[in-house]
């Protein structure tokens, strides 16, 4: 033999090994890799060049017939999706690729001879991997992010705000990409053979978030007390399937979540989600022996815990939508069978099999047992802790009232006022202890108190259904809804109205009111409305008076104490709801400087004043509630208006009104108009009075004001029933009016005991 | 040096490896025989790093092979398939594995590859099974790792490319002390190729030893013996004749010739039988295919048994 002239020396890199490995994926995947770049350039670049296309020529036209000049790009976009759903599926192929001397036989030896530890070989495979499907994704991204500031430079409408939209969509989807790709790799290393490779992989990404929806349906079922009917385990779901990722990057799209933090936290689940399954991967191939290659399943557990997921799915889903338990199982065991026959090529040991099956079936059933006798496995008894709340949203599903749903809606504001915040979870803390120990709570007076048929009385709920949302610093959402008395309603928006960051809304909302448009022309005004008259006053305002309202407005929310929460009468309202107290000098004072025949007492109406309103009447209030009353004594017992014509709500609705209007002269009227109140401050009631559509409380001493009025005004008001048992009344008009109740409807014996006695 | 001690290796319920112990000292060439099924494989993808034992150890120069990226880029395997490179060029293969052997011979590798001829530029998918062959062992040889470790080396190759093949291997040994380990069905190579051979058979060791002294230790004896009082040749039983202290492997009678396959020396072979008085003794040394044969039917695994 020649002597050797020269020798190939070891490179300058510290490991020369994993270099070549390198160098070695990215060469056997060279077609792969260009396939997926030229997918990748057809999918984001050309969708956002078209976009800014579009959007320039919109701007450009705009004014001048758009539509003749529109382009017509929908091909072309519709192109450049399909190839970026092929380029995100790719991951697949990718992963099927590298890791092929996983399920491959001829490759074993070819790759495990290599003079490479599993530890080195693991993850050069597949960071190479990952960079081959990754890195033509992040250039697309950057390439659509310059054509994006092509736009920003062409002064286009919204491209900026659509561009940050875009970018956190991007991360999303990237790291949609990341969890497909690591969930395939992991499927492989389980996996022994091309079949059960393909199969897990495709499967598993919808096995987790569909077990995930279903098992949150299950206990749900269980009507945990509190627990919204609604995903429970939608944030798990997010971070677990590529599929949840993506639902971010459309929440995201879609202004749903325009919440930075929670955005960040859910990166932070997903990256730890992601480094877990890396972690388990590379664990089960270390220990993976070169000879499983050629079985169906190496690791039998993955395939155990797909089939009694799919399993769960199937029979949970089928029986949900029609109680067919039988045929649930009976379609669930074709699937299991069929999955077990292919994965043991054929009817080996058959029996262990059905055991498998039969013990997997009762699996579920104890399950879901269990979630029904522990109330959805006592999910219903978390009360997070203030310390690891962020933010908290409400919303009140009850009798609407006018304030809360137009200013403190959830959706809109998100309160981190520590105060707020705990006494949302004491209030929530309080019900969940006595849906626990009802016992405990011995000082209750009404439960399930019959509504009552005398039309001197009005039946009300003096229950709301308020929906609490908890933005936790962990990224997690926790909604709960309950049916809550007032009195501990009024805690909760106590604590708001007081609260400093409310006042910051309130600055946000009459800004907002202020920059309203009448078709193209703005109006530069804000509404104020009396209170009881409703009667509507336009202040034309500039810039510097509208800081001088904000200011004032502001100044009197920050002077506001609960104290005066639960006393001071509202006496008007700015735009559709913020509240004017008595005690709010400042904004009176404003609303005065510009409109004197304002009415800001509140008590000191003529009847003239009202429009065209009506009224009714009523000597009893009867509060009617399904929920235990615990505590009598509470300072916040008091009741606010509500709207009378939700009439499943509050039943005051249907009896005959009393028009009143300029003309109308009665004194005692207006004593008892001008003497009620919208802020109730004692427990003692001597009647309700609803002027148009808002209930007011008629104090104690004025019984038998209410008393005479009521009889003179509606006690001759003829009611009666129809062969339907419909309840009707004849009003000044000679006409037929249906009150909407039926004698059905009234049930047992009338209490007539008042909720405050 | 190569140290298998006390390996046993299961697949499954199926053990293939069953106490297995030897070793292979550096420079050798090790002959891996055995029945089909019988393990031989198992040991080279032991040696390799592919498979780890279930017990026992397995060491090159004292140091555990498996997951040992030192040992291993001193260990170059060829195994009996060729698929796996199919969608390799020969250049494309040779750098693949270029990259994973620091000491890799790019004159080597263009001096063999000349030598018998094979297009740089052509997929391996496109070559002839002898072709894929030669490919692989000029690779293995250029990489210039001390172990060579070929699993049915030879199978595929002509004659002619036989001998060539052969003689790089001799090359390379005397070269740079390679160590090489070929399995193989075909005992004339490995008989012309290698000094030490092991005979496993059902995952067992039968024997470990260098090829000279088996030789040496095993012969065919053709004896007659001289008639009896009454005339008739005399024939002693396979009983008979190994009370001379003798290990007979085979025992065949015709007519009036012994014939017997006998472990041991010539001269050990001569003074047991010359007790019997025969009057022909003829001993002579086996192939390794017949010494192959006769050790495998001791044990059970005789072509007349299996045909029945």
């Amino acid at each position: 033999m020649t002597a050797v002239k020269s020798i190939s020396k070891p490179k300058l890199f510290k490991n020369p090994f994993i270099m070549a490995r390198i160098k070695t994926n990215i060469t056997t995947n060279r077609k792969l890799a260009t396939v997926i770049c030229i997918l990748h350039a057809i999918g984001f670049p050309l969708i956002m060049a078209l976009g800014v296309y579009t959007e320039y020529y919109y701007e450009k036209y705009k004014d001048n017939d758009y539509h003749t000049h529109y382009p017509n790009t929908d091909i072309l976009i519709v192109a450049g999706f399909i190839a970026g759903i092929l380029a995100l599926l790719a991951g697949f192929v990718v992963a099927m690729n590298i890791f092929r001397y996983q399920y491959k036989k001829s490759c074993v030896d070819m790759n495990l001879s290599l003079p490479l530890s599993s530890t080195q070989r693991f993850f050069t495979d597949y960071l190479t991997g990952l960079g081959i499907y990754l890195i033509p994704a992040l250039v697309a991204w950057v390439i659509g992010d310059l054509i994006g500031l092509i736009g920003i430079g062409l002064h286009l409408e919204d491209m900026k705000d659509s561009l940050s939209i875009i970018n956190h969509c991007g991360i999303c989807v990237v790291f949609a990409m990341i969890l497909f790709y690591t969930l395939t790799v992991f499927c492989i290393t389980c996996c022994g053979s091309i079949f059960e490779a393909i199969a897990s992989s495709v499967l598993i990404n919808g096995i987790i978030p569909l077990f995930l929806l279903v098992f949150g349906f299950c206990v749900c079922n269980s009507n945990p007390y509190g627990v919204m009917d609604d995903v429970i385990m939608l944030e798990q779901i997010y971070f677990t399937s590529p599929f949840g990722c993506l639902m971010v990057a459309f929440q995201i799209s879609d202004n749903v979540t325009t919440n930075v933090p929670y955005f960040w936290s859910w990166l932070i689940s997903i990256i730890i989600y992601i480094a877990l399954i890396v972690a388990l991967t590379y664990f089960l191939y270390k220990k993976r022996k070169a000879e499983s290659v050629s079985k169906p399943y190496v690791y039998r557990m993955l395939y155990y815990a797909m089939t009694s997921a799919m399993l769960f799915i199937i029979i949970y889903a089928i029986s949900l939508s029609g109680d067919d338990f039988i045929g649930a199982i009976f379609v669930g065991a074709i699937i299991y069978f069929l999955f077990e026959v292919i994965t043991k090529r054929g009817f080996k040991k058959f029996h262990y099999s059905v055991f498998r099956f039969i013990g997997t079936v009762v699996s579920i059933f104890i399950i879901v047992a269990v979630s029904d006798i522990s109330n959805g496995f006592g999910i219903y008894k978390y009360v997070p802790n203030p310390a690891g709340v962020s933010q908290v949203s409400m919303r009140e599903y009850g009798s609407m009232t006018k304030s809360f749903n137009e200013i403190v809606d959830y959706g809109s504001n998100m309160y981190s006022d520590r105060n707020i915040i705990r006494t949302v979870t004491e209030i929530q803390k309080s019900y969940i202890d006595q849906y626990e120990h009802p016992e405990k709570y011995e000082d209750y007076d009404i439960i399930n108190i019959s509504e009552s048929n005398d039309h001197n009385t009005v039946n009300f709920n003096n229950d709301i259904e308020l929906e609490i949302r908890y933005y936790m610093k962990n990224g997690n959402i926790v909604s709960r809804r309950y049916d809550i008395l007032y009195e501990d309603f009024y805690k909760i928006t106590s604590a708001i109205y007081t609260s400093d960051e409310f006042a910051e809304y309130a600055e946000d909302i009459i800004r907002e009111y202020y920059s309203r448009y009448n078709y193209d022309y703005p109006l530069r005004s804000i509404a104020f409305s009396e209170s009881k008259t409703e009667t509507q006053y336009d202040i034309q305002m500039n810039k510097n008076s509208l800081e001088k309202l904000i200011t004032a407005y502001q100044t009197d929310l920050k002077n506001m104490t609960a104290e005066d929460y639960c006393s001071k009468q509202i006496i008007g309202y700015i735009g559709n709801g913020l509240e004017i107290r008595e005690s709010f000098e400042n904004t009176i004072a404003f609303i005065k400087k510009n409109r004197p025949d304002f009415n800001t007492d509140g008590d000191n109406f003529k009847l003239s004043s009202f429009e065209n309103a009506t009224v009714c009447v009523y000597q009893n209030v009867i509060p009617v509630d399904n929920i235990i009353n615990y505590n009598n004594s509470s300072e916040y017992r008091r009741i606010s208006e509500r709207y009378i014509l939700m009439s499943d709500r509050y039943t005051g609705a249907g009896k005959k009104p009393f028009s009143i209007g300029t003309n109308t002269v009665d004194a005692d009227l207006e004593k008892l108009i001008n003497v009620s109140k919208n802020v109730y401050d004692s427990t003692e009631t001597g009647g309700m009075i609803i002027i148009n559509n808002y209930a007011y409380y008629i104090p104690k001493e004025y019984k038998e004001l209410a008393d005479k009025v009521y009889k003179k005004l509606f006690g001759n008001t003829v009611y009666y029933y129809d062969e339907d048992g419909d309840e009707y009344y004849i009003n000044e008009y000679g006409e037929n009016v249906y009150t909407g109740y039926s004698k059905e409807k009234y049930i047992g014996e009338t209490s007539s005991k008042s909720y405050y006695d | 040096m190569i140290e298998f001690k006390n390996v046993t290796k299961k697949f499954d319920d199926f053990t293939a490896l069953d106490d297995v112990s030897f070793k292979i000292e550096k420079g050798t060439a090790y002959g891996l025989l055995g029945s089909n099924g019988a393990g031989k494989s198992t040991i080279l993808r032991l040696l390799s790093g592919i498979y780890i034992q279930d017990s026992g150890e397995v060491t090159i120069d004292g140091e555990k092979v498996y997951d040992n990226v030192n040992i291993k880029k001193q260990v170059f395997f060829i195994n009996d398939e060729t698929i796996q490179f199919s969608s390799f060029t020969l250049k494309s293969l040779k750098d693949y594995y270029k990259g994973f052997y620091p000491n890799f011979s790019e004159e080597v590798f263009e001096d063999l590859r000349k030598k018998i001829n094979l297009p740089l530029e052509k997929k391996t998918g496109d070559f002839s099974k002898g072709m894929k062959r030669q490919a692989i062992v000029i690779i293995g040889l250029a990489c210039r790792t001390e172990y060579l470790l070929m699993d049915e080396a030879f199978d595929g190759l002509d004659p002619t490319m036989r001998i060539i093949i052969k003689q790089m291997l001799i090359d390379a040994m005397l070269d740079r002390q390679l160590t090489t380990i070929i399995s193989s069905h075909n005992l004339k190579e490995i008989n012309e190729v290698c000094d030490t051979a092991c005979l496993i058979h059902q995952g067992k060791l039968v024997f470990s030893r260098d090829l000279d002294s088996l030789k040496g230790n095993i012969h065919k004896v053709q004896l007659v013996f001289p008639p009896d009082s009454n005339g008739m040749a005399r024939v002693y039983t396979k009983q008979q004749l190994e009370e001379s202290g003798l290990e007979i492997l085979h025992y065949e009678q015709r007519q009036s010739v012994c014939y017997v396959i006998a472990k041991g020396d010539t001269d050990t072979i001569k003074t047991a039988f010359a007790s019997k008085t025969p009057i022909v003794m003829d001993i002579i040394p086996l192939t390794l295919e017949e010494i192959f044969i006769y050790e495998l039917e001791v044990l059970g695994y005789d072509s007349s048994e299996i045909n029945k």
